[in-house]
């Protein structure tokens, strides 16, 4: 795992993350929660195939994932590859409460869900509670 | 069955003459009617390969196959055609037993009457037939339009909670670049009544009864996401009753307790001190109560009447009928609703 100094000086190891969400403000209001945990977004995909791609150069730490994507591989499949080819952690944001869909999830065996509409603070939680497991969040923040 | 309509019938019989005279009867019983005589394996398969016939007349004892399998086969492909046998005396009891799995009906070849009643059982069959087929249609199409329903609910729930989550960007947003506290507190309270809403909108879906929601635990679960969420350094109590209420109490009702929630959050503990907010839900001689408490800072800290949440309380509690109080507390502050409830 990479490093970089944070603003007080002291070496904090890096969280990358990757945001999956085609419409533009809520992905942009993850990538608030993302930067509010301390980690770093590594990009922001529409599609699941630019999701796959720049995970493919930047192995997430963890990948944000909405599940409903323009055309296939939606969210669930796009977390299942980052799931075993990178070891990402995956937390899910969806406005769909079918229960196929959360059954999809559920068997992923995901770090997060969040039903839409979500509190930012509840990312940010998940965020840093993924980041304490990895370790890259030294000491305590509360 | 009426006998005008053309119908189209098998039968399958070794003997010759067997065959001959139920052609016979069958064709002066229905005038027009087209009959197929099946004497082996490959008329009989080619038959089932043709459209399905209105009826099978069929033996049990055939020299090229068990005549049960052949009823069976029939049964499997036609489930809507009537089946008879027409069978010799010894066969009674198979006939019997396949009756139990669907056979219409069986008739015993004998001497006498034996076609007249053959042709009495044919017709009885296939009116039954015709009413299972048309109840099965009938089914089907239910079962369509609710399955249709039930997928433009799903898409219509995705729509709102994508919708709602859009507003909340645009509003979470707009609180980045606005630099006054003041501004950006409005901005997220609006953000916190949507979250409210949104949460008995998925409540109201999830129970799939879109008219009543059951309020006791969508309260408790608001309140804990309203405060450890936010504030875990204030602890919680819920006390609340399980009651299911009309959609109608439950939006204005949600809303209010958002308020008095959110108040205490905002103002009853400065300077991120910790302390306690009690919410209590429940019947109480014909009404129900709210009361949601805190032992904060206490009374004078409450905000002007005219803030945007004292107007809503008001308009909103009026809305119900319900009687708005502000008890005196040893410590903090507590508001309570009472609403007028026949349960």
């Amino acid at each position: 795992m990479t490093s970089l100094m944070d603003g007080r000086g002291t070496a904090q190891p890096r969280f990358r993350v990757l945001v999956v969400e085609d419409d533009v403000l809520i992905a942009d209001l993850l990538v608030m929660a993302v930067k509010d945990a301390g980690a770093e977004v590594i990009g922001v995909a529409d599609t699941g195939a630019a999701a796959l791609s720049l995970a493919d150069m930047a192995r997430p730490d963890l990948a944000v994932l909405d599940v409903k994507l323009a055309g296939p591989p939606d969210g669930i499949i796009v977390g299942q590859v980052l799931s075993t080819s990178h070891g990402s952690l995956l937390v899910f944001v969806t406005g769909s409460g079918d229960p196929a869909t959360r059954s999809r999830i559920d068997a992923l065996r995901p770090f997060g869900f969040l039903q839409k509409p979500f509190r930012l603070q509840q990312l940010v939680d998940l965020i840093l509670d993924a980041r304490r497991r990895q370790g890259s969040l030294l000491g305590s923040c509360t | 069955m009426n006998d005008a309509t053309l119908v189209h019938g098998l039968i399958i019989d070794d003997d010759p003459d067997t065959r001959r005279l139920v052609r016979r009867a069958l064709e002066s019983a229905f005038p027009g009617i087209r009959v197929g005589e099946i004497t082996d394996e490959a008329s009989f398969s080619a038959a089932l390969q043709r459209g399905a016939p209105d009826f099978v007349i069929t033996d049990l004892d055939l020299h090229w196959a068990d005549g049960l399998i052949v009823y069976m086969r029939v049964r499997d492909r036609f489930p809507f055609c009537a089946v008879v046998m027409f069978t010799a005396t010894g066969d009674q009891d198979k006939a019997v037993e396949a009756m139990k799995t669907g056979l219409d009906d069986y008739v015993v070849k004998r001497r006498d009457h034996q076609y007249t009643r053959l042709i009495a059982s044919l017709r009885v069959a296939m009116e039954r037939r015709q009413q299972k087929r048309a109840l099965e249609v009938t089914n089907d199409n239910l079962l369509a339009a609710v399955e249709e329903k039930n997928v433009l609910l799903d898409e219509l729930y995705h729509r709102l909670s994508n919708t709602l989550q859009l507003i909340i960007a645009l509003n979470t947003l707009a609180g980045e670049r606005v630099g006054d506290p003041a501004c950006r507190s409005v901005l997220q309270g609006i953000n916190d009544r949507i979250h409210a809403l949104a949460a008995l909108q998925e409540r109201l879906y999830r129970t799939k009864d879109l008219s009543k929601v059951e309020f006791g635990s969508h309260l408790q679960a608001l309140a804990e996401s309203m405060v450890q969420t936010q504030r875990p350094r204030i602890s919680l109590s819920v006390e609340a009753e399980r009651v299911d209420l009309p959609v109608s109490t439950a939006i204005p009702l949600t809303l209010l307790a958002n308020e008095f929630i959110a108040n205490a959050v905002k103002h009853a503990f400065p300077e991120n001190r910790a302390g306690t907010i009690s919410v209590v839900f429940r019947r109480e001689s014909g009404a129900l109560v709210l009361r949601v408490a805190d032992d904060g800072v206490g009374f004078d800290r409450r905000p002007p009447s005219d803030s945007m949440g004292m107007h809503l309380a008001r308009r909103l509690s009026a809305q119900i009928k319900a009687a708005l109080e502000f008890p005196q507390a040893a410590a903090g502050t507590t508001v309570a609703l009472r609403i007028p409830f026949a349960s």
